[in-house]
């Protein structure tokens, strides 16, 4: 009887040192959670339309052959022994379209073309391609999500053997990405 | 003799009922810990936080699609930036932000920030973007509260496969903060 009464007070001791940490576990392991929203809109890829060839215009070709330099500015300038025939020419010219505001950036080809004449197996080379798209990239218009862009090269042209009179005409790859 | 062993141990018992009490003012005393509390909205002054920083929104803005694979990221100041793949960044009609968290709590508690390692985003075409590699402010998930507030926020990376497809792309993230 003796023995039971002194266990009491024991147990007790036991019980309230539970109910201690219990309290205070559950104050440590509060959490509470939240939900955050997450957006994207993913729209166009930037495309590109060719409104302009890019024309070298019509050349007397006489002994010595030379260049014509199309400026992406516009301007035309003829060295060496060739002659411009008359004014009409024209730098290439290409429409983006893409996302406003985005910027564009262009990459030229880097190799010489050629250009083949239509009614023979002579060929004419095409080189030093430019365009007017800044260095940072070409800004795509907010208004309508597109911008014009000019592309110039120079021509080479051999002597009036090698290069007779005729058409000559070819293709350029040009490509636009986004910065 | 019975009678004065029984007084003795009702004694006892109100010496250790004293300690009870005293054991619960400790008790009383952890209570006084607040529940921690986050929350989407953030108070003014963006509760600190610098930068491009909207309440609970992580918002990648418009992408371009460049056809390619490419990662936009958005950092917890909700600074936007490409990372290979050429995407197109403008910020035309919709600023990207990183999400903005305010917590409530103890002061001086110091607490844990969990998030997902990674989430996807439903596309309004029925196509998904995942986001991943999600960042914190001061590049730590553990953070402490003093005057009883904190705030901090998130930004993430957002994946763009080469087929994307255009559309608008929405998803969620379960944001949990914790005592430690």
């Amino acid at each position: 009887m003796q023995f039971y009464n002194r266990a009491e007070p024991g147990m007790k001791r036991i019980a309230l040192t539970l109910l201690f940490f219990s309290v205070f576990f559950i104050s440590l392991s509060a959490q509470t959670s939240v939900i955050g929203r997450v957006q994207a809109q993913l729209v166009v890829p930037v495309s590109a339309v060719e409104t302009d060839l890019l024309n070298f215009g019509r050349i007397v070709v006489e002994a010595g052959g030379g260049t014509i330099q199309i400026s992406s500015t516009g301007e035309r300038v003829a060295t060496g022994n060739v002659t411009l025939a008359d004014d009409v020419f024209s730098t290439g010219k290409f429409q983006l379209s893409g996302v406003p505001q985005s910027l564009v950036s262009i990459v030229l080809p880097q190799q010489p073309q050629k250009l083949y004449m239509t009614s023979g197996n002579q060929t004419l080379t095409v080189d030093n391609f430019t365009s007017n798209v800044p260095d940072g990239g070409q800004i795509v218009r907010q208004s309508d999500g597109k911008a014009e862009i000019a592309v110039g090269a120079t021509l080479y042209i051999g002597n009036n053997l090698s290069n007779p009179a005729g058409l000559y005409s070819g293709t350029y790859e040009v490509v636009f990405t986004y910065n | 003799m019975k009678k004065l062993v029984l007084s003795v141990v009702v004694l006892a018992v109100a010496v250790f009922s004293a300690k009870a009490d005293k054991t619960a003012d400790v008790t009383g005393t952890a209570q006084l810990l607040e529940q921690i509390a986050v929350s989407t909205t953030l108070p003014s002054g963006n509760a600190g936080l610098t930068g491009s920083v909207s309440g609970g929104a992580l918002n990648f803005g418009i992408i371009g699609i460049s056809g390619a694979v490419s990662k936009v990221i958005v950092t917890p100041t909700g600074a936007r930036s490409g990372d290979g793949g050429n995407p197109g960044l403008s910020n035309n009609s919709v600023t990207p932000t990183a999400a903005g968290f305010a917590i409530t709590g103890g002061s001086g508690m110091s607490y844990t920030v969990t998030y997902p390692s990674s989430f996807e985003l439903n596309g309004d075409n029925a196509k998904k973007l995942t986001v991943n590699t999600l960042t914190i402010t001061g590049n730590s998930t553990t953070r402490s509260i003093t005057a009883g507030k904190d705030a901090f926020a998130i930004g993430g990376t957002l994946n763009i496969p080469a087929d994307a497809s255009a559309g608008n792309y929405n998803g969620i993230m379960t944001v949990t903060v914790a005592y430690n």
